[in-house]
């Protein structure tokens, strides 16, 4: 069922994946960690003007200009502050680098396909479409997001010309 | 085989593109009535070049074609044939056709047998004309013959055949050989037995202007000493190369003995004994060409006056010197080298007109430039970018410490800061070329639109060696090419027009390219008949474009022409008319960081200015303070910065949008407001205003303060992000932060549009 949803293709269905998970204020997400370039502090970003406020910004990646997105405003969950245990999770999609500001990353995990169940239609402030499913991992419900879709939506404003036709 | 020279087709390719473009560029700079003989020897080298590598490389049908035309040009520059506009015009064909072919070898199209066959049927008629009255005509073939036998003949076919050596890699000892003995001349066969097949012999047909020993000599490093057969061919292939003796029947005998006392390399120059002095183009290729050296002796020369005068040009000749001919009866004029550098200023160009036998001597010449990927240059370039950057860091972070404690840490910085940006500088200077490269195309546009249109044009350009970033070289081509169409089409009157306004009936098109704060400014002007300004107004009503009326000024209304789908020409012409295009070339332009601006006369003319930042990657700002953001601001729009004082701060219904400049009004930008930045100043009397120009609009951006002037490297922020209006890019600051680049012409037309909205 998720496995046709995945962007990343068909076949691995039954086949576990691995997926980094992070928490937003108490919620536990996942994502699939071959779209992770890398995990680093949160610094200022610089602020753009007329932005939306879930775009905290541009930063320099090493000669590189990266935006940053706080999916904690993205999402509205959790308190949005600073500390220095603030991450950024650096993603590379399909060539363009951008940061996802989260609370902090747990782990690894191995998700099988039948580990990720089908998310029930309901409202909140994330479209649904962008939930690949749940995974269930002991007591923990792991909220499994396309993160590639995500980022790429017009939704995202991160882009000029964005992929998504549903909006 | 073929697998072995492949590798080296590209080059060849490139070369050979080269070559036919100079070449089209001297035949477009060749004066019909009195035609430069060194240019007349450029074009025959850059042939001749052709001929050769085509040869070796086995494109025989580009050696062909290239055989004929170099017959026609050399009976040309001995001054046998007298230069028509035909001929011009056959030579120009004649290069399309060799870029067809070599079009067709690159597998991007299809050769054209019927065309090959066409021109080369041309030239050969040509080359047959008429001798040009009063030459003085031994037939080039009495040298040939009477003196060609002998080891230094010029021009000769000769046969090799050899086994090569037990020892060693064939495949790659025969690719050498091959590329040493094409340098010699032009390989006319090859037969290369299998690499498998040591013992077989190899069999190559060589015209070359080298002596047999010199052949000799190479081989014998090679193939078995037992095996060498080295044998005159029965027709040689190149009549072109052939001396070019200019002189009586009974010289040949002063001559010969000549030929037996000089070595190869020790040419006797070119003499230049009587007034018109045709032997003085001949020089650079006696030099390396023609051990005999080329002589128009008009007189009889006395024995000894020869032998004394021998020593001293040979000296000369040997060191290049194009004024190696010797005018004893007249003075001489000066090199003709000079003059026609202009036109060849790109530097494989210039590479192949310094040498004195282009043909001959390749491998020195490869020395002088390598061939390098442009996205090596470019990782290069970002590489330095980075180091830039650092540097600005280190240097950041040593600033807080004691000088006099750390004395030497801060010299080395310093030390640093220069060399980095040093290496900065020549590594941008790799990416830079010259103008020329564009304008060289011009000449031909020229020549063939207006004589389609029937009109008579002289194209002057000025300031071809300003060089600016290959990038934008490959961008502003189409751009110019449409401005200079349209100065001829609607610009350039016809030539009974023009006499009747009292002008010359040659009309002029200059191109022009300078250096001014950090632009390069490309000028397209033409003395004709100036944009019509009713003309223009009355099609762009009919056009319903809102902005057209009458009250507009002659700037505003030029600017209309630039409107997409806009033409004021009565007819559509096959050149121009259709509307596609000024609005094509001002997005282009735009889209470079340029603008372009039009000046215009009625009757007078029209001049069309493009104004390029010098390069896409690096850029001269200015850092001010915005709260706690810091932007960038380009440079080249900045005029003045001010504090402007509460009487210069003009309202306009109750907001304060004008500030008076001595005596102008200019709208003022708020960065704060535009961005939106909290925690500004908001008072304009106690920030700074900062006046800028774009487009031809001023205004006075207010900023909190000004932090400091840098050279920026640009980032792009699309990358990874989306465009954001009234930003143009990213950069990373001394500190490591990013700041944003201000697109200033944006936001002075935001600033422009805004105005009327608050009034």
């Amino acid at each position: 069922m998720s496995q046709d949803k995945t962007s990343g293709g068909g076949d691995e269905g039954l086949q576990a994946r691995e997926f980094l998970t992070f928490t937003l204020g108490p919620e536990e997400y996942a994502i699939d960690i071959l779209k992770v370039q890398e995990i680093r502090g949160y610094e200022q970003p610089t602020t753009i003007a007329n932005s939306p406020n879930f775009i905290k910004g541009v930063i320099n990646l090493r000669g590189t200009i990266v935006p940053i997105v706080d999916l904690r405003i993205k999402f509205n969950v959790g308190v949005v502050e600073y500390t220095p245990f603030t991450v950024v999770i650096i993603l590379n999609i399909g060539g363009r680098v951008v940061g996802i500001v989260v609370d902090s990353v747990s782990d690894v995990t191995m998700l099988s396909g039948d580990q990720i169940h089908p998310a029930p239609e309901f409202a909140a402030t994330v479209d649904t479409k962008y939930i690949l499913g749940l995974g269930t991992l002991g007591e923990r419900m792991l909220i499994v997001v396309d993160i590639e879709r995500l980022m790429l939506s017009s939704e995202m404003a991160l882009l000029d010309d964005a992929v998504d036709t549903a909006l | 085989m073929a697998i072995d020279m492949s590798q080296f087709y590209q080059v060849f390719f490139e070369e050979a593109a080269e070559h036919l473009e100079n070449m089209e560029s001297l035949l477009l700079a060749l004066d019909v009535d009195a035609p430069d003989e060194e240019q007349l020897n450029a074009i025959f080298r850059a042939a001749h070049s052709i001929k050769g590598s085509a040869g070796t490389f086995g494109f025989t049908d580009l050696a062909e074609v290239t055989h004929v035309l170099e017959n026609l040009l050399d009976r040309l520059r001995k001054g046998e044939l007298a230069l028509r506009n035909d001929m011009i015009d056959a030579f120009l064909d004649a290069g399309d056709v060799l870029k067809g072919l070599l079009a067709a070898h690159r597998g991007e199209g299809r050769a054209d047998p019927a065309a090959v066959e066409g021109i080369c049927a041309r030239l050969k008629e040509l080359t047959q004309g008429d001798e040009v009255a009063g030459t003085t005509t031994l037939a080039a073939s009495a040298g040939s013959d009477g003196v060609g036998v002998a080891s230094a003949g010029a021009g000769q076919g000769y046969v090799l055949r050899f086994i090569l050596e037990e020892s060693g890699d064939v495949g790659r000892i025969g690719d050498d050989l091959l590329t040493t003995l094409g340098e010699l001349g032009a390989l006319v066969a090859v037969h290369r037995p299998a690499a498998d097949q040591r013992a077989e012999p190899w069999q190559i047909e060589i015209d070359t202007s080298h002596p047999e020993a010199e052949i000799r000599e190479i081989l014998e490093f090679v193939a078995r000493s037992d095996s060498l057969r080295i044998t005159l061919r029965s027709v040689p292939a190149t009549p072109a190369e052939e001396d070019a003796y200019g002189f009586f029947d009974q010289e040949p005998a002063a001559d010969e003995t000549n030929l037996v006392s000089t070595p190869m390399d020790d040419a006797e120059g070119a003499f230049g004994f009587f007034d018109p002095l045709p032997s003085d183009a001949e020089t650079p290729a006696a030099a390396g060409d023609d051990p005999g050296g080329a002589f128009g002796f008009f007189l009889p020369v006395p024995g000894g006056d020869f032998a004394e005068a021998d020593p001293a040009p040979a000296v000369e000749v040997s060191a290049d010197d194009p004024s190696g001919a010797f005018g004893f009866f007249t003075p001489v004029a000066p090199p003709p080298a000079a003059p026609s550098a202009a036109v060849l200023s790109m530097p494989t160009e210039e590479r192949g007109n310094k040498r004195p036998a282009a043909a001959a001597k390749p491998a020195a010449a490869a020395e002088a430039t390598i061939r390098v990927g442009v996205e090596k240059v470019d990782q290069l370039i970002n590489l330095i970018g980075e180091l830039v950057i650092t540097q600005a860091m280190l240097a950041q972070s040593a600033s807080s410490l004691d000088p006099v404690e750390f004395e030497r840490l801060h010299n080395g910085l310093a030390q640093l800061e220069r060399n980095t940006r040093d290496m900065q500088e020549s590594v941008m200077s790799i990416r830079m070329m010259p103008i020329s490269v564009v304008f060289s195309r011009f000449p031909r546009v020229a020549r063939d639109i207006s004589s389609k249109l029937g009109k008579r044009v002289e194209l002057k350009m000025i300031g071809e060696h300003t060089e600016l970033d290959r990038s934008l070289i490959e961008r502003i081509t189409d751009p110019l090419t449409h401005l200079v169409r349209n100065s001829l089409d609607h610009g350039i009157e016809m030539p009974e027009d023009r006499a009747a306004k009292g002008k010359q009936p040659v009309g002029t098109i200059t191109l022009k390219a300078y250096h001014q704060s950090g632009n390069i400014v490309i000028e397209v002007s033409d003395d004709g008949a100036g944009l019509n300004r009713q003309k223009i107004l009355s099609k762009a009503k009919e056009r319903g474009i809102a902005a057209a009326h009458d009250g507009m000024s002659d700037h505003e209304v030029w600017q209309l022409i630039f409107e997409p789908g806009f033409s004021t020409a009565d007819q559509i012409t096959e050149v121009s008319g259709r509307g596609v295009g000024m609005d094509v070339v001002k997005r282009n332009i735009t889209s470079m960081g340029g603008r372009v601006e039009i000046d215009s006369m009625a009757g007078v003319g029209t001049r069309m200015t493009v104004r390029l930042p010098l390069t896409l990657a690096i850029l001269d700002g200015m850092s001010v303070a915005v709260g706690r953001e810091t932007y960038i601001i380009p440079l080249g729009y900045v005029i003045e910065s001010l504090q402007a004082s509460r009487s210069m701060i003009k309202s306009v219904s109750g907001v304060e949008r004008l500030i008076q400049v001595r005596d102008e009004y200019l709208p003022v930008v708020a960065l704060y407001e535009v961005f939106g930045v909290a925690s500004a100043q908001t008072r304009l009397e106690e920030g700074i205003m900062i006046v800028l120009e774009a487009d031809g609009i001023k205004a006075a951006m207010f900023v909190d303060a000004l932090v400091g002037q840098h050279q920026v490297v640009i980032k792009s922020l699309e990358a990874n992000y989306r465009k954001i209006p009234g930003i143009s890019g990213a950069t990373i600051m001394g500190d490591g932060h990013v700041a944003l680049i201000l697109d200033v012409a944006a936001l002075v037309a935001m600033a422009r549009s805004a105005v009327p909205a608050a009034a």
